[in-house]
């Protein structure tokens, strides 16, 4: 399998803010809605993505291509472990970053359709959230006051936690 | 923008909430907001109840309408249960119920149940309420059935095997 820049096809992602990324094919592949609309033939030279900004759009880039270069698990036996380990603290660097940008990245990578980057940002949301009381979770997330619960539906909620169990 | 706000709220926590086992951090994410703990009735698909104190059944119903496995601690009344389960709960199962009376079963025909764990207290009528489980709980799959011992020496070697005869799908 190569990999090598030189000779492969590119691919160029356009952002929300009318940014563009020439970026591999390989790279692009990353992403199954990407890779249906290449199989699908129907991906222009650039490709728009309306929904995902700048900043966004280059952390994902720079995810897949660390992924796409990264062996994958069944190429060889030998250089799994190391590979598998270079990943993991890579993964671990890149969800080092603000809850916005986290949350932006999720949802970018729902609509392009990236397994192991909507888990790595969903297990990094449930590791900051853990433990945390509705009321830290509540300014980690940002979330709006208007869409908290009145108390009236807050002590019905609570009386309903006093019977119902895991 | 607001549109996209909430959708960004749904999609972190149907996306996020696989990630959380711990019950209590279950609870506090019911609270952080309204849709959240819209979405955690919704989404919540097992819970245990203990019925010493005493929901209304339909509570349970109408807090987890899409719920597919209950488990009742302490003696239910299954005939309010089963009026307000809907037709997805596919396992039940009752611990604690020390007393409990095989009649109760005929309560439960009408649910689509998959899994059944219960301790039964050996009485007089066991045998009917067992041949009713068996004639009507087709698609029973996993039964557990305890018999606690009792004054009385009732054979339910029939009741046994009427509910044998009526489960086709026992693993």
């Amino acid at each position: 399998m190569s990999t090598s820049s030189s000779s492969s096809k590119k691919i160029v992602l356009k952002s929300a803010d009318n940014e563009t990324f020439e970026i591999d094919e390989i790279v692009a592949l990353e992403s199954q809605a990407i890779k249906n609309m290449i199989e699908d033939e129907c991906a222009d030279n650039v490709i728009p993505l309306g929904n995902i900004d700048s900043k966004t759009l280059s952390k994902i880039i720079e995810y897949c291509k660390k992924h796409a270069e990264s062996p994958k698990k069944d190429d060889n036996a030998d250089i799994d472990e190391k590979a598998v380990e270079d990943l993991k603290s890579f993964d671990a660097e890149f969800a080092k970053v603000d809850m916005p940008l986290i949350q932006d990245i999720l949802m970018a990578a729902n609509f392009l359709n990236i397994d192991n980057l909507i888990g790595l940002m969903c297990r990094t949301i449930a590791d900051r959230i853990k433990g945390k009381t509705p009321e830290e979770i509540r300014k980690i997330l940002n979330i709006n006051k208007n869409d908290l619960l009145s108390p009236e539906q807050e002590a019905k909620a609570r009386e309903e936690n006093s019977w119902a169990f895991d | 923008m607001k549109k996209h706000q909430h959708e960004q709220i749904d999609t972190v926590f149907k996306s996020v909430i696989p990630y959380i086992h711990d019950g209590d951090d279950r609870n506090s994410i019911s609270f952080v907001c309204r849709k959240w703990y819209e979405l955690h009735c919704m989404t919540r698909k097992h819970v245990t109840v203990h019925v010493f104190y005493s929901p209304r059944p339909s509570r349970v119903a109408q807090r987890f309408p899409h719920l597919k496995s209950l488990t009742l601690k302490g003696l239910p009344n299954l005939k309010r249960f089963a009026e307000s389960r809907g037709k997805d709960l596919r396992v039940l199962k009752i611990n604690k119920c020390k007393g409990f009376n095989a009649n109760e079963f005929i309560h439960i025909g009408g649910l689509e149940l998959e899994c059944l764990h219960v301790q039964v207290q050996l009485q007089d009528n066991t045998n009917e309420a067992m041949e009713c489980i068996g004639a009507h709980l087709k698609k029973l799959r996993d039964v557990r059935i305890t018999l606690s011992m009792s004054k009385t020496r009732l054979m339910v070697d029939s009741g046994i095997e009427a509910m044998l005869i009526g489960f086709r799908k026992l693993e």
